[in-house]
């Protein structure tokens, strides 16, 4: 066992910060005050103003009078039920069959003799760099009815009038969000079909279980803490995201939670109803609470099992016999069907001077005219360029704090921690457009602090969005890290600060950069907050997209996306680079 | 001169880790320690795991805050009513249970860490540096990140870096149990020759009685949070005052008895003359090693002797291991190899004056946690 994983010894609980007593009270109080300060205003504040302005006439803070009329409109309107009903399919379904790709890839990529198991472990990550609007986008290029490629060559083959696929349906919807869900079901269900101690396996085997009965009895109740902890992060996903149900959904009226919100707060005309919006977000943040609380209790759960078989053993492997090749087909299939089907049409659209099918007529016509309107747009520069600085801003605040706030919570005894730790989680079941909404009330109220319809309203909105992934990151390796470590630099006389700057910091660097690449390459592609707070100044790329989508340029959309895909790439490169462990390296 | 540690009714409460735990009574893990540490002493706290004998050494490096008492080192309060000095700023060194070596730096910059911390010249940094690298015959490996070092290795980095700042007291924290049992007995020489050579007043934590009588000036035994007894190992091994410290310090037997007169018990077995008993009323055991027994032919009557029948023997190469049942109380006799008695055969044991003492008793129910911990331990009530 290396040094920095070695166990906690029993004699040695957290550590008080600083030793003070009496005159140093102010110095042990220090940090609980600045980070209350911090998440209070990042997390609190804003859901709080959200719950509030739901009690208000106007939904206006400052405006006079408290009344209950929001609610009882929301509940006496049936179409409330429709939409609770319309939200929970889509999150539910989309989980589902997450859950069941997810789960099929990580079993054949880990426990079976799959021909290029191996590449697939790597390649899994690269749907990541599909931002889900794109890959919303690409979908609707290849299934609109009217226009979609599939559709059209389907047509000119049988003849057929009518479309026979639509993605422009609830159907569509699930199958999109889905194959986004994909590779994160994979990450999180791959450690568990790695580490499941053959022998327990081999146990059931021997007393004669048939192999059926050794799955249903023995694997799927190992397995159950992971699947439930997948499930139910995949599903507060669904009932937050906006983009696929943004593209997808509004356009043929069928609308979620996260695309309501968004629908309502910019109406055709008039202001919008902040009163029955907030209602409404409320609503759905109790049970979106329940879940994220529910999803922490068996991420807790499901690594004492993980960790119950710590040996170096490998799994058993499964014979797939003639049917491996037909799996290596299906794995390819979803490949192409995740990343590389609506990659290739994005392009392909990028480079048409107006919106067609492939086609040999067409290969003549390929023209770069849309890159070259892209580029020479002052707008799109200014876009890239606000994407680039709330990306690269955001990321560092969110790893700095979350370096921070896991310090507090992991290694110290200041009051308070847990209630720090439990504020860092809760971004995680807040839809982004909601987050974005109460900001907007936030900045309303508080015109004092100018930052509204600026870029600085963007960070701040990303910071709050992304806070979450950054402490469950920062956490784990805290947790990871011997607090010795840290005692014998106090005992080697250094001080507080520079124990963390020259010890802490970096045995955490490794962390801390894959939070920051992942958190930027997300700032980087996020619609829904940017939607929500957009205004003159603060366009972001993801944004400029939509605008061009809405508007029908499907050709330049194409264009924008294939540029923003360029860009994930790199990214997506870089966290495989960074992340991955380095011989020689101390983890 | 004054002692360069003094420790006066130091408490430490057990903390509770949720409120379920706290409805129920918390008993303190340091319960009303005091200790004098002289300049210059190798002093060991020696008990089982849960004692609080790492609860005390971490209180003195600041690691942890006590509830009350006092801490001085050198005669400055590090910890008292009105002061409280942070870790860093007390003049100590601790090498850990685990090394607690930095995996991100090599060797030389481990051990340059505390001398960066004092803001000391670069030159002396470089020289101290080398220096403690000499000592423990690390020379050679001082630029290779310190993961590449072994075991044995990465302790010699952990106790340079400790003796580096050449701080008043070094804390030792079992620095040797994570190492296998040969390396042990290396290190342990090595350490006490160092220690030596450095004159620096040293508290070593351990559970390991061997390594703390062979490595001490002094002991002091702890137990549930306080102190037992305290004294230099030869004292502690041959004359304890409580049956505690005979049991947890090598192979003791023990049978409760009544004080009759001053120079002698009555035992199970009958009336024994004892060498010497503590001050206090009581109650007392009798307490004898087995390798202090000396047997005799049948027959061979005199004060304290008892007449038995040999029912077990084993044979262990440099002793002879005799269970003997007296009066129907059966004890152990560790004989040199070569008188062999065997199964069935009558002897006469021998209690011998000088060795048999009276001893403090704890409470049954203390006794009983412990002894299972203790190996040829034998306890008859």
């Amino acid at each position: 066992m290396s040094i920095l994983t070695a166990p906690r010894q029993q004699g040695s609980p957290p550590r008080e910060f600083g030793s003070g007593r009496g005159a140093n009270i102010f110095r042990r109080w220090l940090p609980t005050i600045i980070l209350g300060v911090i998440l209070g205003y990042l997390v609190v504040i804003p859901l709080a103003l959200l719950v509030l302005g739901s009690f208000k006439p106007t939904g206006l803070l400052f405006d006079p009078g408290f009344t209950l009329r929001h609610y009882i409109e929301l509940y006496g309107n049936p179409n409330t039920y429709v939409l609770l009903g319309t939200s929970a399919v889509f999150a539910f379904g989309s989980t589902l069959f997450a859950l069941v790709l997810g789960a099929a890839l990580a079993w054949l990529a880990e426990r079976t003799d799959m021909p290029g198991r191996r590449p697939v472990r790597f390649l899994v990550i690269l749907p990541m760099a599909m931002p889900p609007v794109l890959l919303a986008i690409g979908w609707g290029l290849l299934l609109s009815p009217r226009i979609g490629l599939i559709n059209t060559a389907l047509r000119d083959a049988f003849g057929i009038d009518q479309p026979l696929l639509n993605i422009y349906s609830m159907g569509g919807m699930i199958f999109v969000q889905a194959i986004s869900m994909v590779p994160t079901a994979y990450l999180m269900l791959a450690p568990a079909f790695r580490n499941m101690d053959p022998a327990l396996e081999e146990a059931a085997l021997a007393s004669g279980a048939k192999p059926f009965r050794v799955v249903t009895r023995v694997v799927l109740p190992l397995l159950w803490p992971s699947l439930l902890a997948a499930g139910a992060f995949i599903l507060v996903v669904g009932f937050t995201v906006f983009d696929i149900p943004g593209i997808l959904g509004m356009p043929v009226g069928i609308y979620v939670l996260s695309s309501e919100i968004y629908f309502q707060s910019s109406p055709p005309a008039g202001l919008p109803n902040y009163g029955g919006i907030s209602a409404l977000a409320s609503v759905f943040l109790v049970i979106l609470f329940a879940l994220s609380w529910y999803y922490q209790r068996q991420t807790n759960r499901s690594q004492r099992y993980v960790t119950i078989s710590g040996k170096a053993s490998r799994a058993r492997q499964f014979q797939l016999g003639a049917w491996k090749w037909v799996a290596t087909g299906m794995v390819a299939l979803y490949f192409i069907v995740g990343v590389f089907g609506p990659l290739i049409v994005l392009a392909w659209t990028s480079l048409l001077p107006y919106y067609a099918g492939f086609s040999t007529d067409m290969l003549s016509r390929l023209t770069l005219d849309n890159h070259v309107a892209l580029a020479s747009n002052p707008s799109v520069l200014g876009a890239a360029v606000n994407s680039i600085v709330v990306a690269v801003v955001a990321a560092t605040v969110v790893t700095l704090l979350s370096a921070a706030i896991s310090w507090v919570v992991v290694r110290s005894r200041a009051r308070g921690r847990k209630v720090f730790d439990m504020l860092a989680f809760l971004p995680l079941a807040v839809p982004h457009t909601m987050i974005g909404l109460a900001l907007i009330f936030v900045y309303l109220t508080f015109t004092a602090v100018p930052v509204y319809g600026t870029i600085w309203i963007l960070v701040i909105a990303f910071v709050t969005c992304y806070i979450s992934f950054g402490t469950r990151s920062t956490n784990s390796v805290l947790f990871q890290i011997s607090g010795e470590l840290e005692e014998s630099a106090h005992t080697s006389g250094a001080g507080w600060m520079r124990t963390f700057r020259e010890i802490t910091l970096p045995l955490m660097r490794p962390a801390l950069i894959a939070v920051w690449i992942w958190v930027a390459a997300h700032a980087m592609r996020e619609l829904s907050a940017a939607l929500m707070l957009q205004g003159r100044d603060n366009a972001v790329f993801p944004t400029l997209l939509w605008g061009y989508w809405d508007a029908g340029q499907a050709t330049v959309a194409a264009a924008a996306g294939v540029w923003l895909i360029g860009a994930l790439f790199v990214f997506v490169i870089l966290t495989a680079v960074f992340g991955r462990k380095k011989k020689g390296d101390f983890r | 001169m004054n002692p360069m540690l003094e420790i006066r009714a130091l408490v430490k409460d057990y903390i509770p880790a949720s409120e379920r735990e706290a409805k129920a009574p918390a008993k303190p893990a340091v319960d009303h320690v005091d200790l004098i540490v002289e300049r210059g002493e190798f002093f060991t706290l020696l008990g089982p795991s849960g004692c609080g004998k790492t609860t005390t050494l971490r209180s003195v490096a600041g690691l942890e805050t006590p509830t009350s008492g006092e801490i001085r080192i050198a005669d400055a309060v590090v910890f008292g009513e009105r002061r409280v000095v942070p870790t860093h700023k007390r003049d100590i060194a601790m090498v850990f249970q685990s090394y607690a070596i930095w995996p991100h730096m090599s060797v030389r910059q481990n051990v340059a860490f505390p001398l960066r911390a004092a803001r000391l010249p670069k030159a002396e940094i470089n020289e101290r540096v080398d220096e403690a690298l000499r000592m423990v015959h690390l020379e050679a490996y001082a630029d290779r990140p310190a993961t590449a070092l072994s075991g044995g290795q990465q302790q010699r980095v952990a106790f340079a870096r400790a003796v580096v700042r050449r701080a008043k007291l070094l804390l030792l924290d079992e620095p040797l149990s994570n190492l296998d049992a040969k390396l042990r007995i290396e290190m342990r020489e090595e350490l006490r020759t160092l220690q030596r050579q450095l004159g620096i007043t040293t508290i070593f934590v351990t559970h390991d009685q061997e390594e703390a009588l062979s490595l001490s000036d002094r002991i002091a035994v702890m137990r549930n949070g306080k102190v037992v007894e305290v004294g230099v190992p030869e004292q502690l091994y041959l004359e304890p005052s409580h049956s505690f410290t005979a049991q947890f310090i090598g192979q003791a037997q023990l049978w409760p008895v009544q004080a009759d007169g001053p120079g002698a018990a009555r035992t199970p077995f009958g009336r024994v003359e004892v060498g010497s008993a503590p001050a206090g009323d009581g109650p007392f055991d009798l307490f004898v090693r087995p390798e202090h027994f000396q047997l005799h032919p049948p027959g061979a009557v005199g004060p304290n002797r008892f007449e038995g029948e040999v029912v077990k023997t084993s044979f262990s190469g440099k002793f002879a291991e005799i269970d003997v049942h007296v009066e129907g109380i059966q004890l152990r006799v560790e004989a040199l190899a070569g008188r062999h008695a065997h199964a069935g055969d009558r002897v006469v044991v021998e209690f011998p004056r000088e060795h048999c003492r009276l001893v403090l008793r704890e409470d049954p129910a203390g006794l009983a946690e412990i002894v299972p911990g203790v190996p040829g331990l034998e306890l008859v009530v």
